[in-house]
């Protein structure tokens, strides 16, 4: 059943000023249908600018197949798997797949527990590549990745997670969340970044 | 999070391998276990939804199939 967690602080791109948004655990059927009347229209005509799913990183749309409903459905059965949505202004901005059931690869916390990032996105309407200066919220990934580290904690991780990247994401999580690269995985066909326990402390720190 | 509670009565064998898994993990024993729970539901869905579960040997890529019987 989905579940109130907190407030957070999402950044109004346009007035700069801070607005609450919701942060919940588990998704409902006002997110599947956010993703399905919202969100999805705007990627798939975003994603029709681009002839091939590698170009659509330019446009920020390379998640328009993701069905999240489906997801969350087999997530909500399983103990491993949690999802959560942010919503603010009556709108899903922001959803998350994530799983427990997962080992770490780097050398210094090989193969100790993390939880490792299935799914993120923040609504097409919040990227700046796709609706360029019309971009409306800041800090959805952000508020996103700090539960997931949270979540790390509350299981006992002590804030180790794993993710693979989309291309265009990439740059983020290496220069931006400090996050350690360890390089293009080709069973996934996308570069895969750990955070390490000292790296999840500084993350939440400068949250 | 509603908890419910029980008591779970082991073995020495068992209590001695989860104290040791606890302090090799860094986790309480009430994580290690819940950990374990989720860790048995993924992999025995997996199997019961055909698919396979393997563990490779890095060295060699020799790989291993899981089978929970």
């Amino acid at each position: 059943m989905k579940e109130f967690l907190r407030t957070v602080a999402l950044q109004n791109r346009r007035s700069k000023e801070f607005e609450d948004a919701q942060l919940y655990r588990e998704l409902d059927q006002k997110n599947f249908d956010d993703f399905e009347q919202l969100w999805k229209p705007m990627l798939e005509a975003r994603r029709a600018d681009f002839e091939s799913w590698e170009a659509a990183a330019e446009g920020d749309a390379q998640d328009s197949h993701w069905h999240w409903a489906e997801k969350a459905v087999d997530a909500s059965t399983s103990m491993a798997d949690e999802t959560y949505a942010i919503e603010c202004a009556d709108e899903t901005q922001g959803l998350m797949l994530v799983t427990s059931a997962a080992f770490a690869r780097l050398e210094i916390q090989r193969g100790r527990e993390i939880v490792y990032i299935e799914l993120i996105a923040t609504a097409p309407w919040n990227r700046p590549r796709l609706v360029k200066k019309a971009a409306r919220y800041k800090g959805v990934g952000r508020a996103l990745i700090a539960e997931a580290i949270n979540l790390s904690y509350q299981l006992e991780f002590n804030g180790r997670l794993g993710l693979h990247s989309l291309p265009q994401s990439q740059s983020w999580y290496r220069d931006v969340a400090q996050f350690t690269d360890m390089g293009y995985d080709d069973e996934k066909g996308m570069q895969y970044f750990e955070v390490t326990e000292a790296q999840a402390k500084a993350f939440l720190a400068n949250d | 999070m509603d908890r419910r509670q029980m008591t779970l009565m082991l073995s020495d064998k068992e209590m001695t391998l989860l104290d040791r898994l606890s302090e090799s993990r860094g986790m309480s024993k009430t994580a290690l276990v819940r950990q374990a729970l989720r860790l048995y539901q993924s992999v025995t869905e997996r199997i019961e939804n055909g698919e396979k579960v393997f563990v490779e040997k890095p060295s060699t890529k020799e790989k291993t199939e899981l089978m929970v019987i």
